[in-house]
């Protein structure tokens, strides 16, 4: 104990006579254990989505690829009736369940009314997978009568408050009632299935059977073309999946191969023939691993979390390692009081105690900052970084061992390598630092380079994606972008949208309304279709928009359209496509041609005459090539946006119009609306939120390389105090001896640099190659941002150059 | 008694190998105050450190009373050393950053010797050596003069029967030099063998006897 009280008291001494390189040395160790505290969160958080359900490693979804015609098709969903087919495979399966999206749903209490986004229709066997702990209700029983709903904790709480929600009913807008029989906890952040109501998927049935006759409701059953659901299973202990996706698709029901040869007009094929595959995904590989088309919501890429990865091991080499080189900087006091000691008696063991009792006080300190600096920063940090991280989660058992073992390990090992470095030296080495620490010198100057290198490459990459990112954003859509607001759920509207249209319009700062299924940026229908003037025409699979005739208005599209046929306007007969729909035809024009959109099973195929061809028409974001698209005729009852242009600059009148005109025709709807250029911004989310964690690591690079500067600066400088002494004595000036620094320490400066180019390149061309354009930063500002780099990692070496040198010749 | 039989010493440097003594045979009586003379390069700060137990002969024999303290490693060095040998250096090797009474505590904490019976130690030698009032500064806060008798005072605190100064006035004016003889000539008649390496004459003509060094040799006193 007294050894230790002893040690604490000279440490906290010494903090004080050098406080100025405490500072830094252990703010140095704070920033980079808070940092890597919050990239070991991101991590986790990433890397275990879907991890909470117990036996999630039996769990698959079961998706489905193949070809239609010319196009392949990737997909999460796969049809409704499989679930009936796989249910009858005991052997293997524990249970399965399915589930169907509900879009954006109106939702109703009494006087309360939402929109929401996050509502599903599921089965009784929802929660035997995905177990989530109930907070009221039987998760056995919840979901087996119709119109019974299950809701989350938050949402019990929008609606109720505090009241009991059991047994009450929620109206959606169809008047379709819901009794509640069951609350369930918040699902977790970390689930690629996020829901806020699970409704007993027989209420869809009881909603056909409503409009329709049993008729239909047979046919959307048992429709193996309709990939409209998500299928889950979960698989015995023990059954290997491979082998189950193969005895899957090996004995799919015949009724999926009729339909299937029905709608594309094959011969009768045999089953091994299928054109649709089947195929198990393990839930815990949705998240990072996940790149198919209509996903449930968003995923993230593996990519992100390598990229962390690299990032927290170089934050973890670099802070030890900045720590060691600040602790040993000092060399010739360092070397004098480990002597004396030696002298006096002290072992090595001794002086290995005394050294890992200093570093750990020090760590300890630094994790304490660090700490704090986590508390304050992370929800900034997550909020910006769009993050479903909560800081909760760092009061996990995992995180504090991590973080005081991650402190303690950094303490240990520089403790050791000091003693290691120190215990060597005797005497003579002791009086002649020179002759010693050639090596340490060496060592420190590598490290010195690969922080330069980091430090330049991550800002060249920084400003390389930010050129890229600006540019793609401001490069041509084929549509206009700025002042345009969308109402979501135009729908509310229904018929009297021709009055609501004019009854905006009334406003003078509104110029044109438009209404569509879908805007920019979204993932589109698809459908099949053929050209009816080909005999021989194969299927194409193109994107689907319905839209009316101002939609092109709105957004300023320029149409190609047949000279002879003035009236080129879309109706209910006739469509429009875009360019890479001419060149999936490989047609040299379309204006004139036939399409035919194949039908489903007792669906008639319909023919739409192509009337005109749109030359320029961004169909998602550049990070994929336009895909074919077609436009046809948006009509009353069916659309989902109302899509208004207004004058530059009057945003806030325009909308104070919409909301009073909408309280007109749909007082009981809420009104949700946004900015298009807004949602324009988003379509770019992931790759800004890069550009901002390359930002903050790009800062800490630069401060870890301030640092190592100093630390080597210090080191030259105590290695040949006497040689600078002699020099003055000699008659060198500040300025000379300053040169004979710098001259020495341009070197591992230069090859810093120099490496930083070739990283730089090839990351950069790694990122960009998602991208289908691409801008590259002009050379003469990659220069003048080299320069720039060059001129203040200078000024920082002369001005500590300067402040050392001093030191050393004034005493 | 301490003897040492037919040291050699040698230092190879790559291909190199430098002598740096050669058949040195010594002995010193209990209580003596011997001086060890040379030019700069003469061996003495080799002979300072096998004296000291700091660094092995290459061949030969030292012992010290009934011990033998030839072939040791250097952890048996250190072991043998605390206690019995006191080391004062030419640059007085004071941490910076610990106070007087700290810093002449050292040899004395690493003998694992009680914080209470440390104390009592220490003020004593604080006391015999002037230094009392002096306890709570910081080697910055002192002189050159004050600087070296806190060094010899750390040397001797642990009441070694050897004790070995290197250059003790080597940064000092005449009338401090003088103190400081005189202040060895104060612990030697304690009975500590004292042995001072030195170029100084007049620290020569204090010692009972001088022994001369030249080239790693033992040689006659040099004529005027």
């Amino acid at each position: 104990m007294e050894i230790i009280k002893t040690h604490i008291l000279r440490v906290l001494r010494n903090i004080w006579t050098f406080r100025g390189q405490s500072l830094i040395n252990i703010s140095g160790l704070a920033f980079g254990i808070s940092l890597s505290l919050m990239i070991v969160m991101f991590m986790r958080f990433e890397h275990n989505f879907d991890s909470q359900y117990p036996d999630a490693n039996r769990i698959y979804r079961i998706v489905s690829t193949g070809n239609l015609g010319s196009d392949s098709i990737h997909i999460a969903s796969s049809p409704l009736p499989l679930l009936e087919f796989i249910k009858k495979d005991t052997l293997n399966i524990e249970s399965a369940t399915q589930i169907i999206k509900g879009f954006s749903k109106k939702v109703t209490y009494q006087q309360i009314t939402y929109n929401e986004d996050y509502f599903f229709y599921s089965d009784s066997a929802f929660f035997s997978i995905f177990r989530i702990p109930f907070l009221s209700g039987n998760p056995n029983e919840a979901l087996l009568e119709p119109n019974t709903v299950v809701i989350s904790q938050s949402t019990a709480q929008k609606y109720f408050n505090h009241v009991n929600p059991m047994g009450k009913y929620l109206k959606l807008e169809n008047d379709t009632e819901l009794k509640i029989t069951g609350v369930c906890e918040d699902v977790k952040s970390t689930s690629h299935l996020k829901f806020d109501f699970i409704a007993s998927i027989s209420t869809i049935d009881q909603m056909i059977l409503q409009k329709k006759d049993s008729t239909a409701l047979n046919e959307f059953k048992n429709n193996w073309l309709n990939f409209n659901c998500y299928n889950y299973i979960k698989l015995k202990e023990f059954i290997n999946p491979t082998i189950f996706d193969s005895i899957l698709n090996s004995q799919l029901p015949t009724a999926f191969h009729l339909q299937v040869d029905e709608a594309f007009g094959q011969e009768k094929l045999n089953k091994s023939n299928s054109v649709i595959h089947f195929m198990l995904q393990p839930i815990l590989s949705i998240h990072l691993n996940s790149k198919l088309d209509n996903e449930i919501q968003p995923n993230s890429k593996k990519l992100y979390l390598q990229i962390a990865l690299f990032v927290f091991i170089i934050i973890l080499l670099a802070t030890s390692l900045n720590f060691i080189n600040l602790s040993t900087s000092r060399i010739n006091i360092r070397i004098k009081e480990v002597l004396t000691r030696r002298l006096m008696g002290a072992s090595k063991r001794s002086i290995l105690i005394q050294l890992i009792i200093e570093s750990a006080l020090i760590s300890l300190i630094s994790l304490v900052l660090g700490l704090v600096i986590l508390e304050i920063f992370f929800p900034v940090f997550n909020k910006v970084m769009q993050l479903g991280v909560e800081i909760s989660d760092l009061r996990d058992g995992f995180d504090i061992v991590y973080a005081l073992g991650i402190t303690l390990g950094i303490a240990l090992f520089s403790a050791i390598i000091t003693t290691f470095y120190f215990i060597r030296i005797n005497t003579t080495q002791a009086q002649n630092p020179t002759t010693t620490s050639n090596k340490g010198y060496y060592i420190r100057g590598v490290f010195l380079s690969i922080q330069v290198h980091i430090s330049t490459a991550l800002i060249l990459i920084l400003v390389t994606m930010f050129w890229q990112l600006n540019s793609i954003k401001n490069e041509s859509t084929g549509y206009n972008y700025e002042d345009i607001i969308v109402i979501n759920r135009g729908k509310a509207i229904g018929s009297q949208i021709t009055d609501f249209k004019n009854s905006l319009k009334e406003n003078q700062e509104i110029e044109v309304i438009a209404i569509a299924t879908h805007i920019p940026g979204e993932t589109y229908f698809q459908t099949s279709i053929k050209l009816k003037n080909n005999p021989n025409s194969p299927y194409f699979l193109w994107q689907l928009n319905f839209v009316d005739n101002d939609f092109f208005k709105v957004f300023n599209i320029d149409i190609q359209s047949d000279i002879n046929n003035k009236d080129g306007k879309l109706d209910s007969l006739s469509a429009y496509v875009n360019k890479p729909a001419l060149e999936d035809a490989k047609m040299g024009k379309l204006i004139g041609d036939t399409i035919e959109i194949v039908g489903g099973k007792n669906e008639p195929d319909r023919k739409f005459e192509i009337k005109g061809v749109i030359n320029h028409f961004m169909t998602k974001d550049r990070k994929e090539k336009d895909l074919p698209m077609m436009f046809l005729a948006a009509n009353e009852k069916f659309y989902r946006y109302i899509i208004v242009k207004h004058k530059p600059n009057t945003a806030n009148e325009t909308i104070t119009h919409i909301k009073k005109t909408w309280n007109q025709y749909a007082k009981d709807e809420p009104l949700d609306y946004f900015s298009f250029e807004q949602h324009q911004k988003k379509f770019y989310k992931d790759d800004d939120r890069i550009l901002l964690f390359i930002g903050i690591m790009s800062l800490f690079a630069f401060f870890s390389m301030i640092i190592g500067f100093i630390s080597l600066i210090q080191f030259f400088i105590c290695i040949n105090k006497e040689k600078i002494l002699t020099q003055q004595l000699m008659g060198a000036s500040l300025f000379q001896n300053m040169l004979f620094v710098l001259s020495r320490l341009a070197f591992f400066l230069a090859i810093g640099f120099i490496l930083a180019i070739p990283t730089t390149w090839f990351i950069i061309v790694k990122w960009m190659n998602q991208f289908t354009s691409h801008h590259s930063l002009p050379i003469p500002i990659y220069i003048s941002i080299l320069l720039l780099l060059l001129f203040f990692m200078l000024l920082i070496q002369w001005i500590y150059a300067i402040r050392f040198t001093k030191e050393i010749t004034k005493n | 008694m301490i003897r040492l039989t037919d040291i050699d010493k040698y230092y190879v440097d790559g291909e190199t190998e430098k002598v740096a003594l050669r058949h040195i045979n010594l002995t010193f009586e209990i209580g003596e105050y011997i001086c060890v003379q040379g030019n700069s390069g003469s061996g003495k700060t080799t002979l300072f450190k096998i004296l000291g137990l700091l660094e092995e002969p290459t061949t030969g024999d030292y012992h010290f009373r009934d011990k033998n303290f030839s072939n040791l490693t250097n952890k048996q060095l250190l072991s043998n050393r605390k206690g019995l040998i006191g080391l004062s250096l030419e640059q007085d090797m004071l941490i910076e950053d610990l106070d007087i009474g700290e810093n002449i505590a050292l040899p004395l904490y690493y003998m694992n010797i009680s914080k209470n019976e440390r104390s009592k130690m220490v003020n004593t030698i604080l006391e015999n050596f002037n230094l009392t009032h002096k306890k709570k500064l910081l080697p910055k806060q002192l002189t050159q003069l004050q600087r070296q008798v806190v060094s010899i005072a750390r040397a001797t605190v642990s009441n070694p029967q050897l004790l070995l100064i290197d250059e003790p006035t080597s940064r000092l004016n005449s009338s401090e030099s003088e103190e400081i003889m005189t202040m060895i000539e104060k612990i030697n008649r304690q009975n500590t063998t004292i042995i001072v390496f030195t170029q100084s004459v007049s620290i020569a003509q204090k010692a009972d006897r001088c022994i001369y060094l030249s080239d790693g040799h033992l040689v006659n006193a040099p004529t005027l």
